[in-house]
């Protein structure tokens, strides 16, 4: 890199170290409004024997002289208006002082930044680092080249003059969150990843757990022809809430506790005897312990509870055995259990194939054992294949990495006291913790920091994080994410849509980013209320209401949830909550 | 129009004039011609280049003053019976300068400033005209007063009128900027009037 930037003109001059170790200031006139916050800057030192540019980050711009407030007192004057009566030169007159932190000398053998520890002294000029230069310390991975992901551009430089490209590797590899407020471009952030990760540089084996239905629109990705290549093209399969399945004994003890929260202790003692039973059932006729279904298991509850009632005289676990058998009833009735079908994984998980679990109109319950039963199955699949304990063919046997996006994140691990009893953020602390041994990513998607766990967020090594305006969110992300330092999360607040900050082993540097424009249509758009409020008045809108109320008849299929009691419309126990009003003596 | 001469200076940029008196020249100058504030142009040498400099104080003098020795005659006989006596009461301003002007007609150029050459005693003193007096503050970008932050560092108790009534009549000359003015007005009106209590 020697003598490669110096031909640059100088844009300030170094006044000396900074308050921290690793800051040090520069003063400069700043007549083109070059020295932005987030900008890059170098100045150059001999380091190892050898001369270097020691580049650092802008994080602070203070005026260092100004007009005097007087000359501001008439808001149709400018300051410098006056100041130029008295004979000052207006280009001269403000001067602002820059702390810069260093980042340090690229080393090209390393592919990283040595910091040198030699501040500038007083009177080294400082320079702009040049956007060739910068786009090639910057990123780990070439625009367009393979295992690179162009996220989008540096802030700081308009025009899309320096193409922020992280290392798709790293990113996938050792976790990745996007953080942000709501409206502020977290699912399209999470689009432009997605796409980067289907290219034809990359064919992920990506799963996006979607609870809102807002990534259906990238199956635009299949025909698009910056994603074709050689023959590929990527696969996006939208699976519905209606095919989403499990076999029931994929569900573990803790899982069904969890599903049925309200029981008691007796309840819960049968069920976890009943539970050790099937299993050893399993094993010891088919040779794993997940064959058994769940009228298995309700036949093991009632023998176990006979047998105790004849072992210890005077026990009674009829109404315990009812409750249960009750509960276990209704789970199996849910859509998402079957006796011996489930999702194959290799359906779920296949190179250049997106994956989008539509997780909408779902029970939020529901959907967390989902994701903990998905990310178990996975797990194990990928141990297993890894230790070469299966083989093709098997089930379970999964031989390339995955990854997989939660939206929503904060949902399945929520932060506080309560978090070990969410069935999800125990598997998801798992996978995030062992999953890198063997090939398994997360990405996390989250509006509310604050309420995500906050061992879950801080094992997300790459980080990007847009507007959080939020108090407790920003303290959340400063104590959370190690790599971040605190000067650039100051920015947080003053981002704006699109912008943010990215953070981690998958960029060189930290940086403020532009994200790129989507190739596919976003989903995520907030409704427009005002236009579909007019919209209902509209003429048109109006003649098809009136229509509709003319072929009214009473006791039509939507109007049989209601009766009507005193004028108001009333609907049973049974209605709103599907099951019968419960009745005492359940057992609890 | 000629007030007088340049009898001593306190610096490089603070003369001491004493104005004609009736008699001396055939057109005297009137009160109002010297007045408090006024520009004045000092020759320097036989060139072409003057001074510029405003009126920042006026002295009366008067020799006579204080001699209370007995008199042979008073004063209403002394024509008669002392006819060279001549009274030595004068005024005397004195001039800050602010400036300097190369040149002379359309040709002329000004600076705001120190000058570089100094004037000499007995340079002769005039009233610097309405046009000159713009031209002198006027700059490419607008009007200019550069000298001000000089004049007001003055140890003079009547400078802040002084600035007061001088980027007034920048105003008047000066309609188009007269904000900018007005902004400088009364900045240094509050420095004045209540910066200082």
């Amino acid at each position: 890199m020697e003598g490669r930037m110096s031909k640059e003109q100088p844009i300030g001059t170094a006044k000396g170290p900074g308050e921290k170790p690793q800051e040090y200031t520069f003063l400069t006139p700043d007549r083109d409004n070059a020295v932005k916050v987030g900008e890059f800057v170098y100045y150059q030192t001999v380091a190892d024997g050898e001369r270097r540019d020691v580049i650092g980050r802008v994080v602070q711009r203070r005026p260092a002289r100004l007009f005097p407030d007087e000359f501001s007192a008439d808001p149709q004057i400018p300051p410098y208006a006056v100041a130029e009566l008295l004979g000052c030169d207006s280009t001269e007159a403000e001067l602002f002082e820059v702390t810069v932190s260093l980042l340090g000398y690229f080393d090209e053998r390393l592919k990283s930044f040595v910091n040198p520890r030699i501040p500038p002294r007083q009177g080294w000029p400082v320079y702009l680092v040049p956007d060739e230069v910068l786009t090639r310390v910057l990123n780990p991975s070439s625009l367009g080249s393979p295992g690179s992901a162009h996220v989008g551009y540096l802030l700081s430089r308009p025009g899309h003059r320096v193409p922020v490209v992280l290392s798709a590797r790293e990113l996938v590899s050792t976790h990745m969150a996007i953080i942000a407020s709501t409206g502020a471009g977290k699912s399209y952030l999470a689009g432009v990843v997605i796409e980067e990760l289907m290219k034809p540089g990359n064919r992920a084996c990506l799963l996006i757990v979607d609870p809102h239905g807002e990534y259906g629109t990238l199956d635009a990705m299949q025909g698009l022809a910056e994603f074709a290549a050689d023959g590929y093209r990527p696969t996006v399969k939208v699976i519905t809430p209606d095919r989403v399945y499990f076999r029931f004994s994929s569900l573990t003890l803790g899982d069904l506790r969890y599903l049925m929260s309200d029981m008691g202790e007796r309840m819960d003692y049968l069920l976890s005897a009943a539970y050790r039973r099937v299993r050893q059932e399993s094993q010891a006729t088919h040779g794993d312990t997940d064959h058994w279904t769940v009228e298995d298991l309700m036949n093991a509850v009632q023998a176990f509870s006979r047998e105790k009632e004849e072992e210890v005289r005077g026990a009674d676990f009829a109404s315990s055995v009812q409750a249960l058998l009750w509960r276990l009833e209704r789970l199996s009735d849910s859509s998402f259990f079957k006796p011996y079908e489930e999702i194959p994984l290799d359906e779920l998980f296949r190179p250049g194939q997106c994956t989008v679990l539509q997780l909408n109109e779902t029970e939020p319950r529901d959907q967390q054992v989902i994701v903990s039963v998905l990310l178990r199955r996975l797990y194990d699949a990928r141990m297993a294949t890894v230790r070469q304990k299966v083989e093709p063919g098997d089930d379970g046997y999964l031989p390339y990495p995955a990854f997989v996006l939660l939206e929503e994140a904060h949902h399945f691990a929520p932060g506080g006291e309560g978090t070990e009893r969410v069935v999800s953020a125990r598997q998801l602390k798992t996978v995030l913790a062992e999953g890198r041994k063997f090939g398994i990513g997360v990405g996390l998607i989250s509006q509310r920091p604050g309420k995500l766990d906050q061992d879950v967020l801080s094992q997300c090594m790459t980080q990007f994080i847009l507007r959080i305006v939020n108090p407790i969110d920003q303290n959340t992300i400063a104590s959370a994410v190690e790599s971040a330092s605190k000067d650039i999360l100051m920015e947080l607040p003053a981002l704006s849509r699109g912008q943010a900050v990215v953070t981690g082993p998958a960029l060189n540097a930290p940086a403020l980013i532009q994200v790129r424009p989507r190739l596919t249509p976003h989903g995520g758009e907030s409704i427009d209320g005002p236009k579909e409020w007019v919209a209902y008045f509209a003429p048109e809108a109006e003649e098809a209401r009136r229509r509709e109320e003319a072929y009214y008849q009473p006791g039509r299929a939507a109007s049989k949830r209601f009766h009507t009691l005193g004028g108001r419309s009333i609907r049973s126990y049974e209605e709103i909550f599907g099951e019968e009003e419960p009745r005492e003596g359940d057992g609890r | 129009m000629l007030l007088g001469r340049v009898v001593k200076s306190n610096s490089h940029v603070d003369y001491v004039v004493q104005i004609f008196a009736p008699g001396e020249v055939p057109d005297p100058p009137r009160p109002e011609d010297h007045a408090f504030g006024s520009f004045v142009r000092v020759a320097v040498g036989q060139g072409e280049d003057q001074l510029i400099g405003v009126i920042y104080d006026t002295l009366l003098l008067n020799p006579s003053y204080g001699t209370l020795g007995p008199r042979l005659s008073g004063e209403p006989h002394l024509t008669a019976f002392a006819p060279d006596y001549v009274p030595e009461t004068s005024t005397v301003v004195g001039v800050a300068v602010v400036g300097w002007r190369h040149g002379q007609g359309e040709g002329a150029v000004y600076h705001q400033g120190v000058p570089p050459v100094a004037s000499r005693v007995g340079a002769e003193v005039f009233s610097l005209e309405e046009e000159a007096f713009r031209r002198f503050h006027q700059s490419a970008g607008g009007p200019r007063v550069a000298y001000l932050p000089r004049l007001a560092a003055m140890a003079n108790p009547a400078m802040p009128e002084l600035l007061n009534g001088l980027l007034s009549r920048l105003i008047e000359t000066f309609p188009g900027d007269a904000g900018t003015l007005s902004v400088l007005r009364s900045n240094l009106d509050w420095n004045s009037r209540l910066a200082r209590k």
